[in-house]
């Protein structure tokens, strides 16, 4: 079931874009590109800010924009929220003003708990210009939700800010994304921001939308055609098992992309959310991880890079974690004299490596051939 | 002569001229102000086949002799004209050598002044905080009142400042058109222009003259008291 139908075309000067694509009633869509993809000009297509040249804009059963039955629904009616970059709080008004320019309703359960959880509580009689810019783009997004948005776009609502800032935006968001009913569309060149909200993802080059759909299945397969836009990187949903008390590692489950089921295959990595102290103080060495809960999955991006392949397991190494698996593909990477090759494990895990063309003639590589994938469990972190 | 300088009390003749030239000014800056608000706006915001032609028809008399202003009023106001017989007879208006026809003189002359200030706030507000306005949900009318408006008030309150100093001293235009009839038309300018033409009133002018300067400071103190508000409030006090 689609609730957004998108199917535009648009000239700008020399530049042309063609969008098309659907996307589902509910979750986060990631906007992903290069800069002078065509990312904001798609929104803004979306927002009615900008009118395409022809084609069809639909929500839900609402025709937005339908270039032959010469609709165009006024941006102002087509209830929509709109984060902008730059904030774009009202300059006169105070912090409450502006949240509830669209609103009427001051004084629901959804007001106030919108504003704790964006914490704008004490905030609310500042004026903008007094305002951090983490604070600004906290009032921009609680302005846009009081008004009611059947679909909420962001156009990059971190770029502006500083690392600490966008981590803690960032937390915000993910609070905030877990009790929205509706779909929200954001526009991002950041994959850590794409790995931490993201259900779906559009990727968008040069005017154009390259693949689209779950995130995992969208970026994996990106990166087994080698695309150049995005850096080698695998995507994996990933769930927090056990924690190993002694050496303060956790090791963590990876959870099939499309069913969303448990893959039986598992990975050590630096221990999650585990003090040093209280490691040492238990008595036995491994803990289940009490609260078990598909809610609680993270993401991981392993970068092919981090990843190597050994002929064998039967010699001790540092690395901790060495999966057995099969040489499913390989693809070379540009002019680089390396290659990316896929391994896919016992339970259809797929991981990528990145190795050079001198290793691959060397071990005598083949397609089908069984090899011991490894990855240094250091170089593994999660994305919350 | 002697205690005419030591009486710094108004007479009751530059009571009537300061008084009149007040009212003049005063009333055609309040009836031209919307005027002047719509077509700023107007200017900034949209494109239309003609605006270059609105444009100078409206800046037109900033460089054109406010005599000739006058002469135009005069041959299309006065009741001679099919247009000034009309307002007389449908609307009971008559301008011409009434002080409602040095309001007018004072309207045509302040509306580029007050409309290139006005524009020019508008032109400085950023339309992507309009834009935001617009994903909001809010309409264009309410986006005007709430959003444009307020942000181009400073501009408003100088441009409606600009154009009522430039009433108070408007000369010719006024004399053209209404004439100079004590009471009635002659304000301060003209009042001091028939000092000027008598022989041995040059103190009472001189008197006038002050009294035009110190209207002119208060004026632009005014002015400035309440743009530098208005721009403290809009920063927010911190």
């Amino acid at each position: 079931m689609s609730y957004l139908n998108v199917k535009i075309r648009k000239r700008f000067g020399n530049t042309s874009l063609a969008f098309n694509f659907e996307l589902p009633k509910t979750g986060v869509t990631m906007i992903y590109g290069p800069s002078g993809a065509g990312k904001t000009s798609l929104i803004n297509m979306i927002s009615g800010l900008t009118s395409p040249d022809m084609g069809k804009v639909k929500f839900g059963d609402e025709v937005m924009f339908d270039s032959h039955a010469q609709i165009n629904v006024k941006p102002n009616k087509r209830q929509i929220g709109y984060v902008f970059q730059d904030a774009r709080l009202f300059p006169h008004l105070n912090v409450k003003q502006n949240l509830f320019y669209a609103s009427k309703a001051e004084n629901n359960d959804e007001a106030k708990s919108l504003i704790k959880l964006l914490a704008l509580n004490t905030l609310l009689k500042r004026m903008p210009n007094t305002l951090s810019g983490g604070e600004k783009q906290r009032v921009a997004i609680g302005r846009a939700l009081l008004s009611k948005p059947k679909l909420l776009l962001l156009d990059e609502p971190l770029a502006s800010l500083d690392q600490s800032k966008k981590k803690e935006l960032l937390g915000y968001f993910k609070r905030l994304v877990k009790q929205l009913n509706i779909p929200i569309i954001m526009v991002s060149h950041d994959e850590n921001e794409a790995m931490a909200l993201a259900d779906n993802l559009i990727m968008i080059d040069k005017g154009k939308v390259v693949n689209y759909g779950p995130l995992e299945t969208v970026w994996n397969e990106q990166n087994q055609i080698g695309t150049t836009a995005i850096k080698h990187s695998m995507a994996y949903s990933a769930l927090h098992k056990f924690d190993h008390l002694d050496y303060a590692m956790s090791q963590v489950e990876f959870i099939h992309e499309k069913s969303g089921n448990l893959t039986g295959s598992f990975l050590w990595m630096k221990a999650q959310g585990m003090g040093n102290g209280q490691a040492r103080s238990e008595t036995k060495n491994l803990r289940h991880k009490s609260n078990v809960n598909l809610d609680n999955k993270f993401r991981l991006l392993i970068d092919a890079q981090d990843v190597s392949i050994a002929l064998d397991n039967t010699s001790p190494s540092s690395i901790r974690n060495r999966i057995v698996c099969r040489i499913v593909s390989c693809q070379e990477v540009g002019r680089e004299q390396s290659l990316l090759v896929n391994l896919a494990d016992a339970n259809g895990v797929i991981f990528m490596a990145k190795i050079s063309n001198w290793a691959w003639r060397e071990m005598k590589l083949k397609m089908g051939m069984k090899v011991v994938a490894q990855i240094k469990s250091t170089s593994l972190i999660p994305i919350y | 002569m002697m205690d005419m300088i030591h009486n710094l009390a108004l007479s009751e003749f530059e009571i009537t001229a300061l008084w009149l030239s007040l009212k003049v000014s005063g009333i055609a800056t309040l009836l031209t102000l919307p005027f002047a608000i719509f077509i700023g706006f107007t200017l900034s915001r949209r494109d239309f086949l003609g605006k270059s032609l609105l444009e100078a028809v409206i800046y037109l008399p900033l460089v054109l002799p406010p005599v000739v202003i006058g002469y135009l009023l005069l041959i299309s106001f006065s009741n001679q004209s099919y247009f000034g017989r009309f307002l007389f007879d449908y609307l009971g208006l008559e301008f011409a050598f009434r002080w409602q026809g040095a309001a007018l003189a004072v309207s045509v002359v302040s509306l580029p002044l007050m409309v290139r200030s006005i524009r020019l706030a508008f032109d400085l507000i950023d339309t992507k905080i309009e834009q935001a306005a617009l994903t909001l949900g809010a309409s264009p009318f309410r986006i005007f009142l709430s959003i444009s408006l307020p942000l181009a008030l400073p501009g408003i309150v100088s441009g409606a400042v600009l154009g009522m100093a430039r009433g108070l001293g408007e000369f010719g235009a006024t004399i053209t058109f209404a004439a100079n009839i004590p009471g009635q038309t002659q304000t301060l300018p003209l009042a001091m222009y028939s000092f000027i033409q008598t022989p041995g009133a040059e103190f009472m002018a001189a008197r006038l003259c002050v009294i035009a300067i110190v209207i002119a400071i208060i004026a632009l103190l005014i002015s400035e008291f309440l743009t530098r508000q208005m721009k403290k409030k809009l920063v927010g006090q911190s």
